[in-house]
């Protein structure tokens, strides 16, 4: 009896000998271009640090997820939020891991990167010195050297601030989130990207979540109405000579939440997300009551425009838990197909312009 | 005439103890077993499944509950880190269908329905059970297992005064005093403890682009507490109070991928509760009666702050969440054995919770009536029915009626060997998170249904110095409206019941024991195979029935051995954990998947007279792990424990 005891115990101790071992991802040769196409920014669940990078192919038709692990060897981290651009490199904003990472825009390979940051939603490159990190928590903006990556300070705003756009001198940056804000977040801010200060600020409506210039130079912000719909949501044309709000359309009903505000190529046509997807000319004079895509089943939650040809690019989040989908619509909203990305795909870049 | 009989009792017991079995000789006398059974009837607590051996419960005195358990049964416990969270299932079900019991009264959080492992300290236990399946039907929530934790009275033990001191890697220190004394009326009792720890062990983070050794930041922790036990022998029964006052403040650590977040994060959770019970058991004639009063005060109060990197250091971010519970039950149960083959119990509880919290709109309210009933039939030749069922009412509002039948046979083709199988149906109520939280909260939701079955085999055969007790079982739940949170139109989630979750699998468990002159072996196993799938119509259209629900092992076991030479005491323990998905996604991502990994452990013991001294090595391979995505786990570590125990000769009877 002692001696089968003996032997049992060896046995189970067997076990730890057979640990499965994780498969390695296949990897991607580090030098390969990955040629003309989108990159996606899979935000991942939060405090999870699955975020992941896609890249889709315009010639092969062929969609790389995990894009970034399989080229780096090391995960994206927690919550990517937006994917920016300059030269040949991207500026990939990741939120709740606090850093930006630097890519070749072409090949996907990681330069260099900038940590210690607070909230990290979008970047605005002023120029080869200067870049500006919108921010869901920090009252204001972060400055860093985008060559470099060396912080340069931070320009108080006293409000969140969110989707940034550039005109001339003025960065116009959207204060979209009331987090740890007693004031009410329905303004955009006007930057001097001379002296990296707060100048003015324009009264839109609650969360103004995102903007575009179109061709005449005007800004369209749309915003959702609060986070618990205490406003009827609204779209603005604001003239940002005057820094005034020239037009206003109010949304119908006011548990709408648009979102994901996108203008075409040729900047006279503009698409949002409010659960379909919505399209109207710079020249409507309300909005748009019939849909571009119907989202029927589907999820809808990034909306991205081709630059040239302007098919419609929709991501379908699912139930946020797993991978989701990227439709490719034709500019009249005829789908050409569907391709499997990663978790909650979050925001679309191509990585060339016309 | 005492003399001789002692030197013939001595003389006895010295033929007994001279010759091991597998040395058997001519003078070696085999007793045949005689199984002695008491006509009073059975406590409640006597017919669950499982009772972890006292000796494992000696021997892990400075260690949690979570640790305790993790080696030593078939609970899947989800360990967040040292110190951190640690949360236990059964099953393939969740924390929250682990219902927990402190001498009988629920424990679990009204907010969430879970109950931190790591906070519950093994130096407060006397006894610990675990029951599934059918058992564990008694009373609503715990679909997956009911963990009970008990204190005993002890009269006519005099003075006794215990106190160990640990210490161990990473600035880890426990003090535990334990204090009481007895006659043959009263026992007074009270256990003291602090635990603390910086935690700040080094391990390899794989998330940055450079991978690297890291030291553990903001995972520091300090528990302390206090039970307080009175127990007195008045007019015919036993008028126990018994109190369990805590303290528990930790730091809460980034995960890997946030480790070089800037604003200073300050992150933490305090935790207090008080915990009392009134209880008086009278005993009649073949039946008892058992009054009981419990009070519980409970606050959490979490806590996040960042600030500005620049000089101003002006609060950028700020989370300052604060809940309170209040809880008070009323219950009242009667046993009585009729005739030798009877025995029929009823209990009615009466409870209310009261609930403040910075994340509900206002105070909340929960009234809960439970009336149970249940008959137990015993044959002559051992075979036992058991049939009960408890209907309850929640704020005006009937439960589903739960009933529940296990039958044990005994299988006489061969000696010790028995069957048991169990139906059962139940419901587990959503927590106040689930109905009230702002915004999101639901207080439309249903309770959870479950319909259960379960098979076992039990063989248990003891020889004269060797014993050995088999569990093999099998076991399927189906549960509906399973609460799920899921996305709205609106920017914010909600819960809702949604999942229709079957979750079925296989356990078994093994306890060797073997005593020679010299050594005594002991050995314990466990194996638990689960599989849990969301088989509803959502799951389906979503593309993920079929799949293993996120971080339920299919696989997990553990193994422990012990050797006890004299004064010496040797454990051994293995804990084997199997791949676990971080995601419903199919496809193998690293993100998506965690690794299967075994940890080996040692504890080595000497006592001298009054004082012993044990050597802990956790994680004794320097095993590189997760349990949790991201979550840093320590490598090797060190504890070194030195206890002291005074005993009084009692001198009253």
């Amino acid at each position: 009896m002692k001696n089968n005891m003996l032997w049992l115990f060896i046995l189970i101790l067997g076990f730890s000998a057979c640990t499965k071992l994780n498969d390695d991802e296949p990897s991607f040769p580090v030098d390969a271009q990955l040629g003309k196409g989108f990159f996606v920014i899979n935000q991942g669940n939060f405090t999870s640090g699955n975020a992941s990078l896609s890249f889709f192919n315009e010639d092969s038709l062929k969609m790389t997820n995990n894009l970034f692990y399989r080229l780096n060897g090391s995960p994206l981290g927690d919550v990517a939020n937006s994917i920016a651009f300059w030269d040949d490199e991207a500026f990939l904003v990741v939120n709740n891991s606090a850093y930006i990472y630097v890519i070749d825009a072409k090949t996907g390979v990681f330069k260099r990167r900038i940590a210690e940051l607070e909230s990290p939603r979008f970047v605005q490159i002023i120029d080869q010195d200067k870049a500006y990190i919108s921010d869901f928590q920090l009252k204001g903006l972060a400055v860093f050297n985008p060559r470099t990556m060396e912080p340069l300070g931070i320009i108080t705003t006293g409000k969140t601030t969110e989707a940034m756009v550039m005109i001339d001198e003025n960065v116009f940056v959207s204060n979209w989130s009331n987090y740890n804000q007693t004031t009410q977040n329905n303004t955009i801010q006007v930057i001097d990207i001379r002296f990296d200060r707060l100048v003015d600020s324009i009264v839109v409506a609650m969360e103004p979540n995102s903007m575009v210039v179109d061709k005449n130079r005007k800004i369209w912000v749309l915003c959702s109405g609060g986070f618990m719909n205490e406003e009827i949501p609204a779209l603005f044309r604001i003239d940002p000579a005057t820094r005034s709000v020239e037009r206003r359309f109010n949304f119908p009903t006011i548990e709408s939440s648009p979102e994901q505000l996108k203008i075409n190529a040729a900047a006279d046509r503009i698409y949002f997300v409010n659960k379909d997807i919505y399209a109207m000319e710079i020249t409507d004079e309300q909005l748009p009551a019939n849909t571009v895509i119907s989202a029927n089943s589907h999820n809808f939650f990034a909306l991205g425009l081709h630059p040239v040809n302007n098919t419609i690019l929709v991501s379908d989040a699912g139930n946020y838990v797993q991978n989701g989908w990227v439709f490719r619509y034709h500019a009249d909203g005829i789908l050409i197909d569907s391709i499997q990305a990663g978790l909650i795909p979050g925001y679309f870049e191509f990585n060339y312009k016309k | 005439m005492k003399q001789l009989i002692a030197i013939i009792f001595a003389g006895f017991i010295g033929l007994l103890a001279h010759n091991p079995l597998y040395a058997q000789t001519q003078d070696t006398l085999l007793l045949e077993q005689v199984e002695v059974t008491a006509s009073a009837p059975k406590v409640r607590t006597e017919r669950l499944q499982q009772t972890i051996d006292l000796e494992i419960i000696a021997a892990n005195q400075t260690q949690t509950l979570a640790e305790l358990l993790q080696q030593n049964s078939q609970v899947f416990i989800k360990d967040y880190g040292p110190g951190s969270l640690a949360t236990a299932s059964f099953r393939g079900t969740t924390a929250s269908h682990t219902q927990v019991l402190w001498n009988g009264v629920a424990i679990n959080s009204p907010n969430h329905g879970q109950v931190d492992f790591n906070r519950l300290p093994v130096f407060f236990v006397d006894e610990a059970q675990l029951a599934y399946g059918a058992r564990a039907a008694v009373q609503q929530g715990g679909f997956g297992g009911i963990v009970a934790i008990n204190n005993k009275s002890n009269f006519n033990e005099g003075f006794k005064l215990t106190a160990k001191q640990a210490i161990g890697s990473f600035n880890s220190f426990g003090s535990y005093l334990d204090v009481s004394w007895s006659n043959a009326k009263i026992d007074l009792r009270t256990r003291v403890f602090r635990a603390s720890s910086i935690n700040d062990f080094e391990y390899l983070n794989t998330a940055p682009i450079e991978p690297r050794k890291m030291k553990q930041q903001d995972a520091d922790f300090l528990d302390r507490g206090f039970l307080q036990e009175f127990h007195g022998q008045i007019g015919g029964g036993i008028l126990s109070f018994t109190s369990w006052n805590q303290w528990n403040d930790r730091n809460l650590p980034a995960i890997m991928t946030n480790i070089e977040r800037g604003g200073n994060p300050e992150e933490r959770q305090d935790d207090r509760f008080h915990r009392n019970i009134l209880k008086y058991k009278y005993y009649l004639n073949k039946a008892s009666l058992e009054i009981k009063t419990a009070f519980f005060n409970e606050q959490q109060h979490y806590f996040l702050r960042t600030t500005s990197n620049s000089g101003d250091f002006a609060t950028v971010s700020l989370i300052d969440s604060r809940n309170e519970i209040n809880y008070w039950q009323n219950s009242i149960s009667y046993e009585q054995a009729i005739g030798k083959r009877w025995q029929l119990i009823s209990k009615v509880d009466i409870s209310k919770q009261f609930a403040f919290s910075t994340n509900y709109e206002n105070e909340k309210y929960r009234n809960q009536l439970s009336v149970q009933l249940e008959a137990v039939y015993k044959s002559k030749n051992g075979n036992s029915l058991q049939f009960g069922a408890h209907q309850d009412d929640v704020d005006g509002k009937r439960m589903i009626f739960s009933p529940y039948v296990i039958y044990t046979g005994l299988l006489e083709f061969v000696d010790g060997l028995k069957f048991t199988t169990g139906v059962s149906r139940n419901f587990r109520l959503p927590g106040l998170n689930d109905l009230y939280w702002y915004p999101g909260g639901n207080p439309n939701l249903k309770a959870e249904e479950a319909s259960q079955v379960d098979f076992s085999l039990q063989y248990e055969k003891r020889w004269s110095k060797t014993s050995i007790a088999v569990n093999t079982g099998l076991y399927a739940s189906d549960i509906n409206d399973w609460i799920q949170w899921r996305p709205t139109a609106y920017r914010y989630w909600i819960p809702e019941n949604i999942s229709h979750v079957f979750a079925r699998g296989a356990e078994v468990s093994l306890v060797g024991k073997l005593s020679s002159k010299r050594f005594s072996h002991q050995l314990h196993f466990n194996y638990a195979y689960t599989r849990t799938t969301d088989e509803s119509r959502v799951a389906q259209l979503e593309n993920s029935q079929g799949r293993q629900l996120i971080y339920i092992p299919v696989h997990h076991a553990n193994m422990m051995y012990s050797l006890a030479v004299k004064s010496w005491k040797f454990h051994y323990s293995v804990v084997f954990t199997g791949a676990r998905n971080a995601s419903l996604n199919k496809e193998e991502f690293y993100g998506f998947q965690l690794p299967a990994y075994t940890l080996h452990h040692l504890a080595v013991s000497k006592n001298w007279n009054d004082f012993a001294v044990e050597i802990r090595i956790n994680n004794l391979l320097d095993k590189d792990y997760q349990a949790i995505k991201w979550r840093a786990m320590p490598g090797r570590n060190f504890a070194i424990a030195v206890s002291y125990q005074f005993k009084s000769k009692h001198n009253e009877k």
